[in-house]
């Protein structure tokens, strides 16, 4: 493989190319160190780069010819994820100095399943916010269009992913930060069901809604990094075989779409959206029924205090988590998050207890709607990645804040707990890539995969590679 | 009884009465009169609450964690 090729190669090309020898770790790492170092600059995805240790791990990996199922697939972690004796900032001058004194439970799996970190990637500081805009270090840019968000607030995962810095990225998702990222900057962006992946070593925003994420170019590599993390033998050192990313590659193929049935909730989920997102939907849906996939309305859960229920768990469980840096440093917090926490403060037990117990309605409704199909679809979100700096957006002659409507679709799944993928729906005119949201049963992951896959390896469906 | 539009005299009271954070006067304010437009406004939230309060729930209990054998999961 060309080394000038690196920064686009999947992940399972990257493992053939490891495997056969036609490239070492130690390349790999390099190619890759090579682009941060010329592209980074204009992505600003990265805001700790990691040379010195991602040179040695491949080096030892060299060494150890182990059959890992990702030995030497480089990747970058939103920096709100602990490396052990690495700063996590959380984008944040509250946590500048903060050193962790762990790896996250999923840098540790990641470790024996082989990848090595190429460092932290930026995000909107302690996730706050989905536009991904950060004052301290700077707002990582969209790939198709550098006066455009990448989108939040794993911004910095979604470019370090769609630059073409790695092959694949963590992100987390309270209300869709792994998503409408993934959606506006032209990726695959899972989050999976509530509690799949450990959030522990994981800064907290909101524990009830937090969800760590997976960032990739492809669904095939998506599932490639899910199955690493969830593989119930990745406990200790890989032995080898039956890990392989081919066996977890089948398994997507091996599950047939034909007979399968895809929920269309049209009522909210279909209003107020881009022209153009709402017919690359519509195309998604008669493809897959091309594909002999039966397609069913379905009735939309009463979605009216949606982000209110939301809203009210974040803003208290937040302030309970920062309370301690809100006594010693409260200057260092950028003014909306701190405005928030103060909004935490003053919402009744009650207020909190009652939208908890909203979220176990919500589960229950879209539950029940997984009684007669097996998948829901929506727009991913509702508009194309925003200029930087925009505050407001109309679509339709609805006004409402950038950040709300970049989350419109995604943040309800937060709270029933249901896994949600985004994949790439096409292209708009504008040039701007476009997503639709699959939403599966709970724990139902790999069969998400199988439509999601469905739709990614459809041409109509392919986005040209970004011109960075 | 309809909601009052609060003020921040009535913030910095609760502040005071309540074993809670010392939030800025700037920071109430924003509460009471949003310029930031980041976040609901604190009567907009409180509007929405009673909405809230307003549905009955029955004995639903507060959501928890998700199992994998809670009907009709599935678990691969």
């Amino acid at each position: 493989m060309r080394t000038d090729l690196l920064g686009w190669a999947s992940v399972s090309e990257l493992s053939a190319a490891l495997g056969s020898g036609d490239l070492s770790c130690a390349e790999v790492v390099d190619g890759c160190m090579a682009r941060i170092s010329a592209l980074n600059p204009s992505a600003i995805a990265f805001i700790d780069v990691y040379e010195v240790e991602a040179r040695a791990r491949a080096a030892w990996l060299d060494q150890h010819g182990l059959a890992h199922p990702l030995r030497g697939i480089p990747y970058a972690l939103k920096d709100l994820i602990d490396i052990k004796g690495h700063r996590t900032s959380a984008g944040s001058a509250v946590f500048a100095d903060h050193i962790a004194e762990n790896d996250a439970e999923v840098v540790t799996r990641l470790d024996r399943a082989g990848g090595v970190c190429l460092g932290k990637a930026n995000l909107h500081e302690f996730a706050y916010g989905a536009t991904g805009e950060n004052q301290l270090f700077g707002t990582a840019v969209n790939a198709y269009d550098s006066s455009r968000l990448a989108g939040g607030s794993s911004s910095g995962s979604a470019a370090a992913v769609a630059w073409g810095l790695v092959p694949f990225a963590l992100g987390t998702d309270t209300g869709g930060s792994v998503r409408s990222p993934a959606a506006l900057s032209g990726l695959v962006g899972l989050k999976p069901t509530y509690g799949r992946l450990p959030m522990d070593g994981v800064v907290p925003y909101s524990w009830s809604l937090d969800h760590l994420g997976i960032l990739t170019r492809s669904v095939s590599d998506c599932a490639a990094v899910f199955g690493a993390l969830t593989d119930s033998n990745n406990s200790g050192e890989y032995s080898g075989g039956g890990h392989t990313l081919s066996a977890w590659a089948s398994r997507i193929s091996s599950t047939a779409l034909r007979g399968k049935t895809i929920g269309v909730p049209r009522e909210f989920f279909f209003d107020n959206v881009d022209q153009e997102i709402l017919a690359a939907t519509e195309s998604v849906i008669d493809f897959l029924k091309r594909e002999g996939v039966s397609v069913k309305e379905v009735a939309t859960p009463d979605l009216r205090f949606a982000r209110t229920v939301s809203l009210t768990i974040q803003m208290p469980e937040a302030l309970s988590f920062h309370m301690p840096w809100l006594e010693k440093r409260p200057e260092a917090y950028g003014e909306d998050f701190r405005t928030g926490l103060a909004l935490g403060q003053q919402l009744l037990a009650e207020h909190y207890v009652r939208a908890k117990r909203f979220m176990t309605i919500y589960r229950q409704e879209v539950d029940r709607a997984f009684e007669t199909v097996d998948a829901l679809i929506t727009p991913s979100t509702p508009i194309v990645a925003p200029k930087i700096g925009t505050i407001d957006v109309s679509t339709n002659g609805v006004t409402e804040p950038v950040g709300n409507a970049m989350m419109r679709f995604t943040n309800f799944f937060n709270t029933t707990g249901h896994p949600a993928i985004s994949v790439p729906s096409g292209i708009h005119s504008s040039g701007l890539p476009m997503g639709v949201q699959l939403v599966g049963r709970a724990f139902g992951e790999w069969e998400l995969f199988a439509f999601a896959q469905a739709i990614n390896v459809e041409p109509a469906f392919k986005l040209p590679r970004p011109a960075v | 009884m309809p909601l009052t539009k609060p003020s921040l005299e009535s913030l910095q009271a609760i502040r005071q009465a309540f074993a809670s954070y010392d939030f800025s006067d700037a920071d109430l304010s924003e509460l009471v009169t949003p310029k930031l437009g980041l976040i609901t406004g604190f009567e907009d939230l409180m509007k929405e609450i009673e909405k809230l309060r307003a549905v009955d729930l029955g004995s639903t209990a507060p959501a928890l964690g998700m199992t994998p054998n809670a009907s009709p999961s599935h678990e691969d």
